[in-house]
């Protein structure tokens, strides 16, 4: 045991003796040149040279999510404005959720059909009345759309009345007072179409009807005047004395989910429309 | 670059892409590194081809770099390996030939008239030394200069020659020995 401690104590005095010496002497060491081509070699190996170009990435890799998600929305909504018949798959129509301009693209399109059956009068009476149809369909939302707004503008004269909220209520007030003179308008205009068409013959009412459409899409507000139960209810008789049943069966049912007013006995048109039901429920 | 870094961080360091972590553990490498395949080799341009394979290997290595072991351990496990494939299939360690010792003695000869007595015995020393390493069989001045350059344990050693612990201990206590014979032998040689 004390001899291996011996051995062990030995060799340490040894190790320090060698080691001592050993580090006196001028140990050497690599050229320059080499350690400048290996630390070269360290700095242009591929994975440094990746992080460091990883560090400063391009706009592009930066925000490529941003950038895919929008040009990946922009040809969604591309295909949608695109493609009709996809459109009508979905169940959306994306005119009807744009806001209408005063004076816009149904404006344009009521000129173009303007001019068009003045230019053709012998058009026939049934497409008309078709795109009739679709107009009051197409021409529904809006006015829904405005309802809740012109209501609350309504509310909001009401519920506010302190002074300078005054001027604002008082333009609020001829507006509504406008849009009341008009609607009293377009009723009596309605009335008057009504007991036309039913007491001329057939051929004239679709002249006549003609005439009414052309007179509504020259007012500048047609959109709205053209929109009203009194209108609707000329136009059905106006197919049902044609005969167009199914276009007229169509009509009405547009009608009820448009004006459901109708089917209430207070409804001053309501007599008459039941008339009209029953007549053409009979066929 | 903190100072107290260890050779593992730096290597991630450097693995993360800081060649500034990669120029720090160099520098502290590079020297015994060096002298380990010179001492060994006898040929400058060998040792230096070998030298530069090495850290190569060590820049290749160091995108998928593990901390698994002691850094010094596994650059050494490359040196060594690269030894035995370059030198020890061709010819074998054992048949190297050491210094001319005539020649050896003449180079002593010229540094004692230019130098004073003191200066004379050390470099005289030194001179012997490095000739008494050199003298060494393979295996052992492996052990030795492991041991004496990077202060490796008899364990590491074993790990990065692959050879047993036991069997390392008495490489290194034998490398000693040796040595300190050699120098004995040769100090009354050049006081004669």
């Amino acid at each position: 045991m004390s001899q291996s401690q011996d051995h062990d104590a030995e060799f340490a005095a040894l190790h320090t003796e060698i080691k001592h010496l050993y580090h006196q002497q001028s140990l050497e060491q690599p050229a320059a040149e080499l350690d400048e081509a290996i630390l070269a070699k360290a700095r242009t190996a591929h994975h440094v040279v990746a992080k460091q170009r990883g560090a400063h990435p391009s706009l592009w890799r930066r925000n490529a999510w941003l950038f895919s998600t929008a040009a990946s929305v922009m040809l969604v909504a591309g295909l949608f404005i695109l493609s009709p018949s996809l459109q009508q798959q979905v169940g959306l129509n994306i005119e009807q959720g744009l806001p209408v301009p005063v004076g816009g693209t149904e404006q344009i399109d009521d000129q173009q059909a303007m001019s068009q059956s003045s230019a053709d009068i012998s058009l026939n009476a049934a497409s008309e009345q078709a795109i009739a149809v679709e107009g009051m369909s197409m021409r529904a939302a809006p006015e829904q759309q405005e309802k809740p707004v012109s209501a609350s503008h309504h509310e909001a004269v009401i519920d506010h009345t302190p002074a300078d909220k005054m001027p604002m209520r008082d333009a609020l007030t001829q507006a509504e007072s406008v849009r009341q003179a008009q609607a009293a308008k377009q009723v009596a205009d309605a009335d008057a179409a009504q007991q036309k068409a039913a007491a001329l013959p057939v051929r004239q009412q679709d002249k006549e009807l003609k005439h009414m459409k052309q007179q509504f899409e020259r007012n500048p507000k047609g959109d709205i005047e053209l929109d009203t139960a009194e209108l609707a209810l000329a136009r059905l008789q106006a197919l049902l004395a044609d005969n167009k049943l199914k276009q007229a069966e169509g009509y009405m049912i547009t009608m009820e989910q448009r004006f459901p007013e109708l089917l209430s006995p207070a409804h001053p048109l309501y007599k008459q429309y039941q008339k009209i039901k029953a007549q053409l429920t009979s066929q | 670059m903190p100072q107290t870094a260890s050779d593992e961080q730096l290597m991630l360091d450097y693995q993360a892409g800081s060649s500034k972590a990669f120029e720090v553990l160099y520098r502290k490498h590079k020297g015994p590194l060096y002298r380990y395949f010179v001492r060994q080799l006898h040929d400058q341009q060998l040792a230096e081809d070998l030298y530069q394979e090495t850290w190569g290997k060590v820049i290749k290595a160091a995108s998928q770099y593990q901390v698994s072991a002691k850094f010094t351990t596994w650059l050494y496990k490359i040196a060594h390996n690269l030894l035995i494939d370059h030198v020890r299939v061709v010819k074998p360690l054992d048949s190297v030939s050491p210094l001319d010792k005539e020649q050896d003695m003449d180079t002593l000869a010229a540094n004692n008239l230019c130098a004073p007595e003191v200066q004379l015995e050390q470099q005289q020393q030194l001179n012997i030394i490095k000739t008494c390493i050199a003298k060494l069989p393979p295996v052992q001045k492996e052990a030795f200069l492991l041991n004496i350059e990077m202060g490796m344990t008899a364990a590491m050693i074993s790990d990065i020659a692959n050879v047993t612990l036991e069997a390392t201990k008495s490489r290194i206590r034998y490398a000693y020995q040796s040595i300190k014979q050699c120098i004995s032998n040769q100090l009354p040689e050049t006081r004669a």
